[in-house]
């Protein structure tokens, strides 16, 4: 049988009585407390008799024999790394396309894309502050996806959070692509914000409340303008190739604002619902193509040039998840619903959009999923200034998936993805095959 | 002069409802959230009535996977002690809730953050350096240092020391809760050790390397795992293996914890002539294992009941 070495024993026996009689409230000398307690004595003797008691503890094992193991006590372990660096991450994900049709769907034409790689770097900052970073490393760029930090402990409750993020418009937009349930964002996201859903860069605060007996959380943001991508129906990089004649932009052209209120019930120990209701309104750069006259200043091959405008436009959402998941078998069985209708309140109309998802497991390494998408768009955007807005259209689209798990660490997903009614491309069909694989301390995502 | 009976009553009303409302806070029970129920059982021998205490996971719950809800963050939030096992047991989940519980008061370094892996013996600490081509492995060790009864006693020590600092009006029925717990849990464990004495030795097989703390107390070898490596499910060759390597070592119990789907384990121990033995690893995780020391002396009955068969 062996045992501690005694000397580490010793040393940590030494440590924690000396941690523990420091832990004491110093007390008035007794010459500045002409009555003292009755009772001090015996306090000094209770605690001195627990300080023995937890030296002891700490010391040897007090009668249950240690197991013959080999060990190292806790002031021998050693750290295997270093604990200030901050934890790094990568999270690789490749794209394969299997669709059946002569055209490869993927952003850039092929058949295989190594669409992102998300270098995640993350810390605590000091006792105040944690930050984390998020570069996504893409085919043609390097964009900083998230770059925050977060005010944890500020006084009333606060939390407040600064840099640029992913936004509490709806739920799912606030969990990186490459983590979600299925290959790409709902439509909906796509058509509004573009590929990489909405974020933006700002200041936030939050604060959770408890009125009515169950869990609420208040978000507020301020932020620099909403981001999109795209117009309604306009189509990736076609406004990038002409000429943009700029203007100046007045102060609260270049701001946003977004609120969202969370609501989260426990229905039982397995299961629990969530609504939430988001609100943005703000400042979108819109390009308005000028009316074009060949013999002047549009020449045959090029495209017009376009004039930035600014325009206030509002989104709203709404979502709702219910999930369950049986404690004794929470590794082995699980189910996420989850809706969201989020609607763009522009000058010429409001238009609508959502999605529903529910993903199933159905053991501890296989998923099946599946989603829903439906979103307003135009057909063709052909919008010049003072012209009439075309009447938009539903893009609706359903999707499978197929996931397994090697391990934490690693997935396989196979979607089968359809678009669906007016708008229908010829070759309706896309089947994908998505690989992610992660390195290094990831944090999980919010629940 | 003389007073109105009215008068007095609604003063000796006054006086009653100030007194009341001056009655120091450190007369409210201290709230403690602990990450699981182990722990959250031990904080009650020795808080006693001074303490409040809720623990996160459940006992039968897998204290790995555990969904970090949203009203986890209002325990939390309130919370004066936060109690966990430490050892990146509880990475996936524990650290999301702190950081939105604002509560600078058990955040890591605040005066009511507890890792009781710094007090605990600890196995299974990589000597070299490891990588995920060994599974889930815990990168600064075995995190299930509990179902060892000598960790037992430094975990109801360290949570002495706490309250204490935290309470120091309570330090009487501190000391005196520990000490208590102390001389139970050393009468039981003498108790077992003369109970599995005779099974010194005996080869078994666990599921996960959960329960080599308690194994390694109870004097057993073993000879496997059901999980080829922690947190990967076995593949049919490597439980053929396993089957053989039990029949050659004549092992005679396979233990799992009651979160995992028995069916394998329950294959491999008929094939193999052993036992299979769902044992709960923490408390709650059985009717019968509602306090620390009786999850150990349910453990410990279940399994020399088991090798005695």
């Amino acid at each position: 049988m062996s045992h501690i070495p005694g000397t580490a024993v010793r040393r940590i026996g030494a440590l924690v009585a000396l941690a523990f009689a420091g832990a004491w409230p110093v007390r008035p000398a007794h010459a500045q407390d002409p009555k003292p307690p009755a009772d001090t004595a015996a306090a000094d003797t209770t605690k001195d008799a627990l300080a023995r008691e937890i030296d002891r503890l700490l010391r040897d094992t007090a009668g249950v024999p240690l197991p013959d193991y080999p060990r190292a006590a806790p002031a021998q372990q050693p750290r295997t790394f270093q604990s200030l660096n901050p934890d790094i991450s990568a999270i690789g994900e490749l794209l394969a396309d299997l669709s059946p049709q002569r055209a490869a769907t993927l952003e850039d034409g092929s058949r295989f894309l190594m669409r992102e790689t998300e270098l995640g770097i993350q810390a605590i900052v000091d006792p105040f502050f944690r930050a984390d970073f998020f570069i996504g490393v893409h085919p043609e760029e390097v964009e900083v996806e998230e770059a925050y930090v977060t005010a944890l402990a500020l006084p009333g409750g606060l939390q407040a959070r600064v840099g640029r993020f992913h936004l509490p418009l709806g739920k799912i937009n606030l969990t990186h692509r490459p983590e979600i349930l299925t290959v790409d964002y709902p439509l909906v996201l796509r058509e509004y914000f573009g590929e990489e859903g909405f974020a933006s860069s700002g200041l936030g605060l939050s604060r959770i409340f408890t009125p009515l007996g169950f869990f609420q959380e208040v978000q507020v943001y301020a932020l620099s303008g909403i981001e999109r991508e795209e117009e309604h129906g306009e189509e990736e990089g076609e406004a990038e190739e002409a000429e943009v004649i700029e203007r100046q932009r007045d102060v609260f052209e270049q701001l946003a604002f977004l609120g969202h209120l969370r609501n989260y019930w426990d229905l039982s120990s397995a299961a629990n619902v969530e609504l939430g209701f988001s609100a943005a309104v703000g400042s979108v750069e819109r390009l308005v193509p000028l009316p074009c006259d060949p013999s002047e200043n549009c020449p045959l091959d090029q495209p017009p040039p376009v004039q930035q405008t600014f325009e206030t436009q509002a989104f709203y959402g709404a979502d709702f998840t219910m999930r369950w998941r049986p404690p004794q078998r929470s590794i082995y069985r699980s189910f996420a619903w989850n809706t969201e209708v989020v609607a763009n309140d522009t000058p010429e109309q409001l238009w609508w959009g959502g999605f529903t998802q529910a993903q199933w497991q159905l053991s501890r390494r296989w998923y099946l999923g599946a989603r829903f998408d439906a979103v307003q768009t135009l057909e063709e955007h052909e919008e010049t200034e003072g012209a009439e807005p075309a009447e938009p259209e539903w893009r609706r689209a359903a999707s499978g998936y197929l996931t397994f798990f090697p391990s934490e660490f690693s997935r396989f997903k196979l979607g089968v993805e359809r678009e669906l009614g007016a708008l229908a491309s010829d070759d309706p069909w896309r089947v994908i095959l998505q690989t992610t694989f992660a390195i290094g301390p990831h944090r999980p995502h919010a629940f | 002069m003389t007073t109105k009976p009215s008068k007095i009553k609604t003063l000796t009303v006054a006086i009653a409802l100030l007194t009341a409302a001056a009655t120091p806070l450190a007369a409210d029970p201290l709230k403690v959230v602990t990450t699981t129920t182990d722990l959250a059982a031990i904080a009650r021998e020795i808080g006693g009535s001074r303490v409040r205490v809720k623990s996160i996971a459940l006992g039968t719950q897998d204290p790995h996977f555990v969904e970090p809800k949203p009203s986890l963050i209002l325990d939390l939030r309130d919370a004066d002690v936060f109690a966990e096992i430490g050892l990146q047991l509880e990475i996936g989940w524990a650290p999301l809730l702190l950081d939105q519980a604002r509560n600078p008061r058990i955040s890591r370094g605040g005066r009511g953050y507890l890792d009781f892996s710094e007090v605990a013996t600890v196995l299974d600490i990589p000597m070299r350096r490891v990588t995920r081509a060994e599974g889930d492995i815990h990168p600064l060790g075995n995190p299930h240092y509990w179902l060892g009864p000598e960790n037992g006693k430094r975990i109801a020590a360290l949570f002495a020391q706490k309250f204490a600092e935290l309470d120091p009006d309570g330090t009487r029925e501190y000391t005196n809760h520990l000490m208590e717990f102390v001389r139970r849990l050393d009468a039981a464990a003498a108790r077992w050790r003369e109970q599995l004495e005779p099974y010194r030795g005996t080869p078994v097989v666990a599921y996960h390397t959960s329960w080599k703390y308690f194994l390694l107390f109870a004097g057993m070898e073993i000879v496997g795992y059901i999980e080829p490596k922690p947190g990967i499910p076995p593949s049919p060759s490597y439980l053929a293996e396993l089957i053989e390597r039990m029949r050659r070592a004549g092992a005679k119990a396979v233990i799992v914890d009651p979160f995992y789907d028995a069916k394998v384990p329950r294959l491999v121990a008929e094939r193999a002539g052993a036992t299979l033995l769902i044992l709960p690893s923490s408390v709650g995780g059985a009717a019968e294992a509602d306090d620390y020391i009786s999850l150990l002396e349910y453990d410990v009955t279940k399994l020399s009941d088991a090798i005695r068969r």
